[in-house]
C-alpha cells in the first residue's frame, strides 16, 4: 500500500464517519480517534458504519470479518486508524 | 442560570469540584440564543443544558442550537450539550430500562452510593450468576439514586435479567438471601450454550438460521442474538461474517431465553412458586409479551418461567412502550441497552440517557441524566446532586414546563400504529422462531419424551375421595364436588411415568416440585406429560399444573431417626375425629391418619397406615401438617401444597396397609406460608425424608372452616335481629374467592361468576352468598348452597328440590352484603 493510498483512504473513512456523526461538534478525526469514547458510538452504530463502508468501497471491505480477525470484543478501543488501515489493505490497487 | 456547585475545600490538595450545569430556557429558539449570549433567567419550552460549560462548549452550543432550531430535532449529549425546542416531557412518559448481561458494562457508581448513603454493590463477572447479581444490585442502587433526584418513571422494564431488577425495583418481590443454597444446593447448572450477537434484523437471521440454533433476543432493529451449541455458533458466525454481518460471541455461556433451559427449569419454577409477590408500585413491562405484567400473581409466576425459555423481544417492547406514549428512556446502568432503543425508534422523537457509564464518574453521569431530562421538559432535583452541606434550592419555575408548551405533542402528529407489514414480518418471525425452537428441542433433547395422561374419575376412581367440596348425596354434577388430583399423586404419577419410560431405573428422589394450579378431574381431560432426561435427572412437566425433577439411581442410605424435637401435648382430636368432623376432607382411599401421638409448638407426630390411592402415603404427611395447623392456629386454616424442595426415598414405597411413624417439623416463614420438613419411619428405619415442603394458606377461620366442612349446616353470614343476614368479605384474593365460590356456587353459577368483570367479582360473590344464606337461614332442614339458584331479579328456585316462593333483596355496602328475604305472591 502506498503512502498516498493510505492517506487518501483515511480521508475518505474520516469523511464517511463525519457524515455519520455530524460535524457540529467540530471533532477533528485523527487516526487515534476512538469509536466509543471520542465519537460516542456503540456496537450497533458499528453495524451501520460497516454497511456504509461496504456501500462505498464494495463487498471486499467486510468489517465483520476484520472485527473477528482482530478478536475485538467490542467497539471499545477501536480507532479510526485501525479501520482506515484495514480499508486501505482491502482496496490497495495491485 | 448557573447552578453553582460546591466551592473546592481549601486545605486539601485534591480538588473535587462538581461540574456546573448551565441551564437556559426560553419561549423561542431566538430568545434562547440571546440567553446563551447573555445568561439570564427565563422560562419556556425551548431549553438548552450544558454540563461543565466553557468558552469552547458555549461556541459549540450556538451551533447546536442553530441546528436544533432549523431541524426541530433535539440534540442529546454530544459535546455534553442537550437541547430541545419541542420537548417530549412532561406529555410523554418516562421508562426506566434495566440492562441485562453484556460484555464489559461495569459502571462507576462508588461515588453515587457514597453520596446517597447506599450500600455499594460488589461487581463480579466470575460466573453468570455473579454477573447477574452485580447488574441487578447496581440497577437497584441507581434506581434509588434517580428517585432521590426526583426523577419518577411511569413504568419499568428490563432486558433479560434486567427484567428481574425492574420487578424488584417496583417492589414485586425481594431477592432473598440464601437463594442458591435453597434452590441449587448441588450447584447452579446451566446449558453450555454460546450467544452470538448479530448486527442485522431478526427477519434476516431467520432466513439464515440453521436448525440447531435459535433466536434468544431480538434487541433492536439491527441487532439479534442467537444461541446454541458452541461449535454450531462458531460455524454460523463465520457464515454471517462472510455475508458482511457483524457477529461476535458473548463472553459468557448459558441458554437463558431458549428451550435449552427446559431441563433446568424445576428449581426456577419452585423459586417462582415461592416468591412473596406483591403488587408493583408502578407498571413493569415484560419483554416476553411486550406488555405490562399481569396482575394475577399466578400469571406473574407463569410469565417468570416463560421468560426463561422464550426470546427476549426487546425491539417489540420498545415499539410497544413508544406506542403507549413513552418518550424518555433512562438506562439504569452502563452498557448498550439505550442504543437498542435508539436503533429501534430511529427518527421518532424520544430521549435515551444512561444513568451510569463505564468511563465517567457516577455523579457526573447522573448530572447528565438530570440535564437531559430537564432539557426535554422534565423536572429533576439538581440540588440532590450537590454535596450535602450546601444543598441549593433551585427555583422551581425553571424546572416545570410552561403552559405555552403544553399540547406541543398534539401539534406534531406522531407516526400512527406500527405498519401492517412490520406486524406481518414479526408474526412470520415468531412462527419461524417457534418452529426452530421445536427443532432444537427435538435435536438437542432426543431424550425428551412426550405423552398424555388421562385425568378423569374413570381413570382415577380414587379421586372421588379427594373432592374439595361437599354436595348433597347423589348430586348429579360431579364438577360441583371438584375432584382434584393431589400434589402427592402427581409426584407418584411423575415417578411411575419416568420408571416406565426408562425401564430398570428406580425413582429415588424428587426435587423442586412445584404445583402451579389445581388439576381437576371433572370434566375429564387429557393432560400433556413431558419428560426430558439429563444423566440421572428427569425434568417432568405435567401440563401447566406441575413441574418437578425426578432423580434415578440407588436409594440413599437412611439417616438415623430424629428424636422428639420439643415438649408436646396430646393432640386435641383423635385420628377418627379428624375425619368424622371433616377437619380433613379426605375420603377412604386417602385416609391414612391412624393415631396422632404428640403436638408441639413447632411439630406434630403421628402414625400413618398407607392408604390405597397412589401418592396417598405422602398426602397423609400433608394431612398431618394440616392437623398441626388446625390445632395450633385460629385462622388461615385451609392450606394446600405449593412446592416441595426435596423428597428422598431410602427404600421402596411400602404397599397399602403398612404402618409408619411420621414426624413433621413446622415453620411459618410468612403468614401465608406453612413449611415443613418431615420424616417417615418404618420399623425404626427412616424410609423417606422431606425437606422444604410448602403449603399456601388461605383465609379461613374456625367458623368458615365449619362452612367448608359442612356447608349444608353452616353459614358464612350472621343472622341479624330483623331476620336478615349479613356477610362480610374476608377473602381478598382471587384464589381465596375461588374456594368460597366453590362452596357456594353450582357449575352454572360459576360460569356466570367467571364472566363478571374483575372489579365486580368481589361484590357479586358476596351478594350470592348473602342471598343463599338468607334462604338457608329461613329453612328448617339442612340445604347445600348449590341447591339454591339465585336469579338476577332476586327470585330463588331450588335445584333438585322444591323451595317456597322466596325472593331476596341484597344490599351491598362496602365489604358487607345484607340480604332480606320476602315471600313472593
Amino acid at each position: 500500500m502506498t503512502i498516498d493510498h493510505a492517506s487518501a483512504t483515511f480521508d475518505i473513512v474520516a469523511e464517511l464517519l463525519t457524515e455519520l456523526v455530524g460535524d457540529v461538534l467540530g471533532i477533528e478525526i485523527t487516526p487515534e480517534t476512538t469509536f466509543h469514547e471520542d465519537l460516542q458510538l456503540e456496537s450497533i452504530d458499528l453495524v451501520t458504519f460497516a454497511s456504509i463502508l461496504t456501500e462505498h468501497f464494495g463487498a471486499e471491505v467486510n468489517l465483520a470479518e476484520y472485527l473477528a480477525e482482530q478478536d475485538l470484543d467490542d467497539v471499545i478501543g477501536l480507532t479510526v486508524g485501525d479501520i482506515a488501515r484495514f480499508v486501505g489493505e482491502r482496496t490497495c490497487p495491485r | 442560570m448557573l447552578a453553582a456547585g460546591d466551592p473546592a475545600p481549601k486545605r486539601r490538595v485534591r480538588v473535587d469540584e462538581p461540574e456546573r450545569v448551565l441551564r437556559l430556557a426560553a419561549n423561542t429558539p431566538g430568545e434562547l440564543l440571546d440567553r446563551l449570549d447573555e445568561a439570564g433567567s427565563g422560562d419556556g419550552p425551548c431549553r438548552i443544558g450544558i454540563v461543565g460549560p466553557d468558552e469552547r462548549k458555549l461556541a459549540t452550543a450556538r451551533k447546536v442550537l442553530a441546528k436544533v432550531a432549523a431541524e426541530g430535532r433535539s440534540w442529546h449529549g454530544g459535546g455534553d450539550i442537550w437541547c430541545s425546542v419541542d420537548p417530549v416531557l412532561p406529555n410523554g412518559k418516562i421508562a426506566f430500562v434495566h440492562p441485562g448481561l453484556e460484555a464489559g458494562a461495569e459502571p462507576r457508581i462508588d461515588d453515587v452510593a457514597k453520596h446517597f448513603g447506599l450500600d455499594r454493590p460488589q461487581w463480579s463477572t466470575a460466573s453468570v450468576l455473579d454477573r447477574a447479581a452485580s447488574v441487578s444490585a447496581t440497577g437497584l442502587v441507581l434506581d434509588e439514586a434517580l428517585r432521590r433526584l426526583a426523577i419518577r418513571p411511569d413504568a419499568l422494564a428490563g432486558h433479560s435479567v434486567g427484567e428481574w431488577t425492574a420487578m424488584q425495583a417496583a417492589g414485586m418481590y425481594r431477592a432473598e438471601p440464601g437463594l442458591l443454597q435453597r434452590y441449587w444446593p448441588g450447584g447452579f447448572e446451566l446449558p453450555d450454550a454460546d450467544y452470538l450477537v448479530l448486527g442485522c434484523p431478526a427477519a434476516r437471521v431467520a432466513e439464515l438460521l440453521p436448525g440447531d440454533l435459535v433466536v434468544s433476543h431480538e434487541n433492536a432493529t439491527k441487532q439479534t442474538i442467537v444461541c446454541g451449541p458452541p461449535d454450531a455458533v462458531a460455524k454460523f458466525a463465520e457464515t454471517c461474517r462472510g455475508l458482511g454481518i457483524v457477529a461476535r460471541t458473548l463472553p459468557f455461556r448459558s441458554g437463558f431465553h431458549t428451550p435449552l433451559m427446559r431441563p433446568h427449569l424445576a428449581p426456577f419454577a419452585r423459586l417462582a412458586a415461592e416468591l412473596d409477590l406483591r403488587e408493583p408500585a408502578l407498571p413493569v413491562w415484560s419483554a416476553t409479551t411486550a406488555r405490562p405484567y399481569p396482575a394475577d400473581p399466578d400469571e406473574v409466576r407463569e410469565l417468570y418461567l416463560v421468560h426463561l425459555i422464550r426470546p427476549v423481544r426487546f425491539r417489540e417492547l420498545t415499539e410497544a412502550l413508544h406506542e403507549d406514549g413513552f418518550r424518555a428512556f433512562v438506562q439504569v446502568g452502563a452498557g448498550q441497552l439505550g442504543s437498542y432503543v435508539t436503533d429501534t425508534l430511529g427518527e421518532r422523537r424520544h430521549l435515551v440517557v444512561a444513568a451510569a457509564s463505564g468511563t465517567r464518574s457516577g455523579l457526573a453521569q447522573l448530572r447528565r441524566v438530570a440535564t437531559a431530562l430537564w432539557t426535554e421538559g422534565g423536572s429533576t432535583d439538581f440540588a440532590a446532586l450537590e454535596p450535602r452541606q450546601i444543598r441549593l434550592t433551585t427555583g422551581n419555575s425553571l424546572l416545570t414546563l410552561a403552559d405555552s408548551a403544553r399540547g406541543l405533542l398534539d401539534d406534531h402528529a406522531l407516526p400512527a400504529g406500527v405498519p401492517d407489514a412490520i406486524v406481518a414480518e414479526f408474526t412470520a418471525l415468531l412462527t419461524e422462531t417457534r418452529r426452530t425452537a421445536a427443532d432444537v428441542v427435538a435435536a438437542a433433547a432426543s431424550r425428551r419424551i412426550e405423552s398424555t395422561v388421562d385425568v378423569s374419575l374413570a381413570a382415577m376412581p380414587y379421586l372421588r375421595d379427594h373432592r374439595f367440596f361437599r354436595q348433597r348425596e347423589g348430586w348429579p354434577d360431579e364438577s360441583d364436588f371438584r375432584p382434584v388430583v393431589p400434589a402427592t399423586t402427581l409426584v407418584d404419577l411423575a415417578c411411575r411415568a419416568v420408571e416406565r419410560a426408562w425401564p430398570d431405573t428406580t425413582a429415588v428422589a424428587v426435587r423442586d416440585a412445584v404445583f402451579s394450579r389445581w388439576l381437576v378431574a371433572s370434566p375429564a381431560q387429557r393432560v400433556p406429560l413431558s419428560m426430558s432426561r439429563e444423566g440421572d435427572r428427569v425434568s417432568v412437566e405435567i401440563g401447566p399444573y406441575a413441574l418437578l425433577t425426578v432423580e434415578l439411581g440407588a436409594f440413599a442410605p437412611p439417616p438415623s431417626p430424629a428424636g422428639v424435637p420439643g415438649p408436646e401435648t396430646t393432640p386435641p382430636l383423635t385420628a377418627e375425629e379428624i375425619y368424622a368432623q371433616r377437619e380433613m376432607f379426605h375420603g377412604p382411599a386417602y385416609r391414612g391418619l391412624s393415631r396422632l401421638t404428640g403436638l408441639g409448638e413447632q411439630h406434630i407426630r403421628g402414625e400413618l397406615v398407607v392408604p390405597e390411592a397412589p401418592g396417598g402415603l405422602l398426602d397423609n404427611v400433608g394431612q398431618l401438617l394440616g392437623c398441626w395447623l388446625m390445632a395450633a392456629r385460629s385462622d388461615g386454616l385451609l392450606a394446600f401444597p405449593r412446592s416441595i424442595g426435596r423428597l428422598t426415598w431410602h427404600g421402596p414405597e411400602p404397599a397399602p396397609g403398612a404402618r409408619l411413624g411420621c414426624l413433621v417439623r413446622v415453620r411459618l416463614p410468612r403468614p401465608d406460608v406453612l413449611e415443613m420438613d418431615a420424616e417417615l419411619v418404618r420399623d425404626g428405619r427412616v424410609l423417606a425424608s422431606i425437606e422444604g415442603w410448602r403449603d399456601v394458606r388461605f383465609p379461613c377461620d374456625r367458623a368458615a372452616h365449619r362452612v367448608y366442612a359442612f356447608p349444608d349446616r353452616h353459614r358464612l353470614s350472621d343472622r341479624r335481629d330483623d331476620g336478615s343476614v349479613a356477610v362480610t368479605d374476608r377473602w381478598p384474593t382471587v384464589a381465596a374467592r375461588d374456594i368460597y365460590a366453590g362452596i357456594y356456587l353450582s357449575a352454572e353459577e360459576r360460569a356466570e361468576f367467571a364472566a363478571v368483570p374483575p372489579r365486580r367479582a368481589r361484590g357479586w360473590l358476596l351478594e350470592r352468598i348473602a342471598a343463599k344464606d338468607a334462604v338457608r337461614a329461613r329453612l328448617a332442614e339442612p340445604v347445600y348452597p348449590a341447591e339454591i339458584r339465585v336469579h338476577d331479579d332476586g327470585r330463588v328456585s331450588g335445584r333438585g328440590r322444591t323451595l317456597p316462593d322466596f325472593a331476596v333483596t341484597v344490599e351491598l355496602t362496602g365489604d358487607t352484603a345484607i340480604a332480606h328475604l320476602r315471600s313472593t305472591p
